[in-house]
């Protein structure tokens, strides 16, 4: 990444889940001051604020000034103030937008918080939103909910890689299993191959069990110029749009992103220790693996049949329990990946610690415009100290 | 008449050779896109012919949906069609549920009244299924 370097100095959080009592707000505050805490800073301390969110104007009447009225509560004032909306890359995109400001000498330190409540009493409601995150000209009442759209990608994959139902019931329990140890997250029983199977169909091959939650939540991060814990730096921050398929050779928008961060932080596949991977149906982490360049094209069965993306694999994936596990409250999503990257770095991942793990990679995808998702996000963490 | 996706499809004879996707046609390279669109994407041309496309298509992907969603009672079928003339959408894939569909079926564009009296469109295999 050019320009000033960024540093993970806090990270903050209010767990994933299901919590009616608890507003927008609140979930906001208690991350941005987990991570104002967890910095050893106050609120006075920042330059700006960078919010993400995608659905609070059609789920909780907050359409615009999203951050302003999060932050106000915590004694924020005066700052800049960021407001973003990427669909299920809100918080990553944020986290980009940050790293740019910082990276660029105009600001010093600032606050990324990442907020979404998607229990509204009314599921459909909630579906319905969703739904909004692509073009709707084109997929609005075409009968295209986003598990559709995993479940057309993941066969696509079949397609070409040798993998079936047991192998994405086999990362649903990985996931669920990582999850365990994760206090952020929404699920933390280990479920069983054969729950996964038994679950109900919901777009074939994609079952219930594999699906990630409606959740409420929130994350929270300081990046800064100065080094905190760990020293973990943000060694690249890269953004994709969906790409204009013009021909044979055009690349997946996950993939333009994760070869824009590689050529960032000068580095390739091979040198990361563990990877969060946007898993919005479990079997899409698969897809990803080769998206990514995790693995070959070809090579996701062999992946999957050396377990190399568990804890205690060459290179765990999802050691949060992913979204499928640790819950997707969509603006906070892309920002409590970089929390877990930041854990595993500053050795504070506790039972589920990769060991010795100096470099990781995130990967955030939102949406659907064209043939690939609207927007995907890649950034790559560094421990320095 | 009113339809469900008034920018995306043609209905009969609102476009030569309706009805069918909407699509836009370059001037300059050639290049035709869905939808209609202010500049081409390849050569940034902005002189582009609207025009109906997409009467024939050929089946990618599909996946049999089990939750309903849009008016479209489950079971039902969705996938990825590319058109003849080259773009690649999504699209409701009329056929009965359980039907074995496969990749590289050809497909012809229909209209589909929907329950709320609107009219949609659907993709119908114009072969038998195995």
């Amino acid at each position: 990444m050019k320009g000033y370097e960024v540093y993970v100095r806090g990270v903050g959080y209010h767990p994933f889940g299901r919590f009616p009592e608890t507003s927008l707000k609140q979930l906001a505050a208690t991350a941005a001051l987990g991570a104002l805490d967890d910095a050893g800073l106050r609120i006075g301390d920042m330059h700006a604020a960078f919010c993400a969110n995608a659905y609070a104007g059609l789920l909780n009447n907050q359409e615009s000034v999203r951050g302003e009225t999060w932050l106000r509560g915590i004694g924020l004032g005066g700052i800049p103030v960021v407001n973003i909306e990427n669909a299920c890359a809100s918080g990553s995109s944020a986290v980009h937008l940050a790293c740019m400001a910082i990276a660029s000498g105009n600001y010093e330190t600032v606050l990324v918080v990442g907020a979404e409540k998607m229990f509204v009493g009314d599921t459909g409601r909630t579906l319905a939103a969703l739904a909004n995150s692509a073009d709707t000209e084109v997929m609005g009442n075409i009968g295209l909910q986003f598990s559709a759209v995993d479940a057309i990608r993941v066969r696509e994959m079949m397609a070409e890689e040798d993998v079936g139902a047991e192998a994405f019931e086999w990362v649903t329990m990985k996931n669920h299993s990582h999850a365990v140890s994760n206090p952020i997250a929404q699920y933390r029983k280990p479920i069983s191959m054969e729950q996964v199977r038994a679950s109900r169909m919901i777009a074939d091959p994609i079952r219930l069990l594999m699906c990630s939650a409606i959740s409420d939540g929130a994350a929270a991060l300081v990046l800064s110029r100065t080094p905190g814990r760990g020293g973990v730096r943000v060694r690249a921050s890269a953004l994709a749009s969906s790409p204009w398929r013009l021909g044979p050779d055009t690349l997946a928008g996950p993939t333009i992103a994760a070869n824009k961060a590689y050529e960032q932080a000068g580095l390739g596949p091979e040198d990361l220790h563990l990877a969060e991977v946007h898993d919005a149906v479990s079997p899409a982490e698969l897809m990803h693996y080769r998206e990514l360049g995790l693995c070959g094209h070809g090579e996701v069965a062999s992946f999957v049949a050396e377990r190399a993306s568990a804890l205690g694999g060459r290179l765990p994936v999802n050691t949060s329990g992913g979204l499928n596990s640790r819950g997707h409250p969509v603006g906070a999503t892309g920002v409590a990946q970089l929390i877990e990257l930041a854990l595993q770095l500053r050795g504070d991942a506790g039972e589920r610690q990769v060991e010795g793990a100096r470099v990781a990679m995130a990967h955030n995808s939102g949406g659907w415009v064209g043939e690939d998702p609207a927007v995907s996000a890649v950034h790559i963490l560094e421990k320095t100290q | 008449m009113q339809k469900t996706n008034p920018t995306l499809f043609y209905s009969e004879g609102e476009a030569p050779g309706a009805p069918g996707l909407k699509g836009s046609r370059c001037s300059g390279c050639g290049r035709t896109v869905l939808l209609q669109v202010a500049a081409c994407p390849q050569c940034g041309q902005r002189d582009l012919e609207q025009v109906c496309i997409g009467q024939r298509a050929t089946l990618g992907e599909s996946a049999e949906v089990f939750h309903s969603a849009d008016g479209f009672e489950a079971p039902y079928f969705i996938g990825t069609i590319q058109t003849a003339e080259g773009p690649a959408t999504f699209a409701p894939i009329a056929a009965a549920p359980g039907t074995a569909l496969r990749a590289g079926m050809p497909l012809r564009f229909t209209l589909l009244e929907r329950p709320d009296g609107r009219v949609g469109f659907a993709y119908a295999p114009t072969e038998q299924s195995a």
